[in-house]
């Protein structure tokens, strides 16, 4: 696969999986379907380190399973009044690989290159 | 004034840890929120919370807002989070602007009714925590020692070979740095009524996610202790942990019908969504005692050794067998033919056998059979 930034070692998991019609939500501030809407924690911020947080999470994105769950984010001061959009993708095998991470709803997901932005709608 | 903290859980976690709780040198708790990322620096503002608070929070009692808003102590920390170790500086006003607080609704998750106590508990101990109560006929908040004892006792021995079982059915990764007593045995450290109600936490190890090891055996138990709604499934769901599991099972649930007792299995973890819960009482534990005596090979799971055999005796299919993984010896019983022609001492041999586990009526004692499936020549032994 061609992941869209460079994986450590052992990195997407082994318990990770290909999404086959995987539905999740994402943030978008811009209200489109743009590169900036799928930046990972590493490509933001290249010198953080958080405790229990591995390099391999740094590259992946967050996205939810349940709407809901994804609207609650935006009432967070990181997002409200700014991060008004929802985007919904329909992941499938060429679009990388996810886990299910932190708590339920909540999945981490390795970006490949063939992930076409055009295919996410906003809701 | 400036404070260094630890993280200790992530709450949420989007691209960044977006609410986690840490605490200080002096173990006081801070629940942590990311407020802002700017010039690729992610900011962070805390506030000093308290256990009760915090579980009202974590069990979606509480607002976000209303904690920020309203904090317990007064205080509020800053901090710019690039690296693990954190230096947060004192926010010196009293009330936090707009733009640092949280919309009004912001509710972790959906709220677990009338379980506080468990909820806080799993903070404090940071563990999975178990509430096992007992009672009998008399049903007045007290309970025989044997009894409680005897249930106790069955009840970690069953978690413990769940646990075993379960880390192999699951494939967990370094097996034998996960079997180990930490991960599944339980200490207790309070009572309370609602029957005798001993309450018990674990040391497990967690992984990354703050999921704590033990609670794959708890799972696995809490399905089984649950009511039989189809025999089948259930049958399968015992299938699955068979042998010492089951035999033990058979001797808890025989307690409680002989006793005619009342065992409430009550757990939690951290991560868990809710708390999960079982009561085994008289009806359940003869459903469940019929439905394991009505399956022989329960009591049974499938043992290889490796090794070179001490003793085979052809006639009367018996044999001793020096197995190299533990440096013991196992002996068995053979039918058929399966023994003519094997060598003692100097070749090593895999046996495949079947291991019965059967428990003698009056001492209530395991004991072990090893029945020989297959033998396969494997090499000398040296």
């Amino acid at each position: 696969m061609n992941w869209t930034e460079e994986l450590p070692e052992s990195c997407p998991p082994k318990e990770a999986f290909e999404p086959d019609d995987k539905v999740v939500y994402r943030l978008s501030a811009s209200g489109q379907s743009i590169e900036d809407e799928y930046q990972s924690q590493r490509s933001i911020c290249p010198k953080c380190t958080f405790k229990n947080v591995t390099e391999c999470l740094t590259r992946s994105l967050s996205v939810y399973d349940d709407l809901a769950k994804c609207q609650q984010l935006q009432k967070l001061p990181r997002f409200k009044d700014r991060w008004n959009a929802i985007l919904e993708l329909k992941l499938n095998s060429n679009d990388g690989m996810i886990q299910q991470t932190f708590k339920n709803n909540h999945f981490s997901w390795w970006r490949t290159t063939e992930f076409d932005l055009t295919s996410a709608k906003v809701v | 004034m400036k404070i260094r903290l630890d993280i200790e859980q992530i709450l949420l976690y989007y691209d960044f840890p977006e609410i986690f709780t840490a605490k200080d040198a002096v173990d006081t708790k801070y629940l942590c929120l990311l407020t802002e990322i700017k010039n690729n620096e992610p900011s962070y503002i805390s506030t000093p919370i308290s256990n009760k608070r915090l579980s009202n929070f974590i069990n979606g009692k509480e607002d976000l807002r209303n904690i920020f808003l309203k904090p317990e102590s007064s205080r509020f920390f800053e901090f710019k989070a690039m690296e693990e170790d954190i230096i947060a500086t004192e926010y010196l006003k009293e009330t936090l602007p707009e733009n640092l607080l949280p919309s009004e609704g912001f509710i972790l998750r959906d709220q677990i009714k009338d379980e506080q106590e468990i909820i806080q508990e799993s903070i404090e101990y940071k563990n999975a925590i178990v509430h096992l109560a007992v009672s009998d006929e008399k049903d007045n908040y007290s309970i025989e020692a044997d009894d409680l004892g005897d249930i106790l006792k069955l009840y970690q021995v069953m978690l413990e070979n769940i646990f075993k079982k379960e880390v192999i059915n699951r494939k967990v990764k370094d097996k034998k740095s996960t079997i180990i007593p930490q991960n599944y045995t339980l200490r207790a450290f309070d009572s309370s009524y609602s029957s005798f109600n001993v309450h018990l936490y674990s040391k497990s190890q967690t992984d990354l996610f703050g999921n704590a090891i033990v609670e794959i055996g708890l799972e696995k138990l809490n399905k089984i202790l649950s009511d039989i709604t189809s025999e089948d499934s259930h049958i399968e769901l015992l299938q699955s942990v068979k042998g010492h599991s089951v035999s033990t099972l058979k001797k808890l649930v025989r307690k409680i019908i002989e006793n005619n007792l009342k065992v409430k299995h009550k757990w939690y973890a951290p991560n868990q969504e809710k708390v999960h819960y079982q009561v085994i009482d008289f009806t359940r534990a003869n459903k469940l005692y019929d439905l394991l005596n009505s399956k022989n090979d329960l009591s049974e799971e499938t043992k290889e050794f490796f090794g070179h055999l001490v003793q085979v005796d052809v006639e009367k299919g018996t044999w001793r067998i020096h197995n190299l993984e533990d440096e013991k010896e196992y002996s068995g019983e053979s039918t058929g033919d399966k023994l003519q022609g094997v060598t003692v001492e100097t070749i090593n041999y895999k046996i495949i056998c079947t291991e019965q586990i059967e428990i003698m009526r009056v001492s209530e004692k395991e004991k072990t059979k090893y029945i020989l499936k297959s033998i396969e020549q494997e090499g000398n032994a040296t």
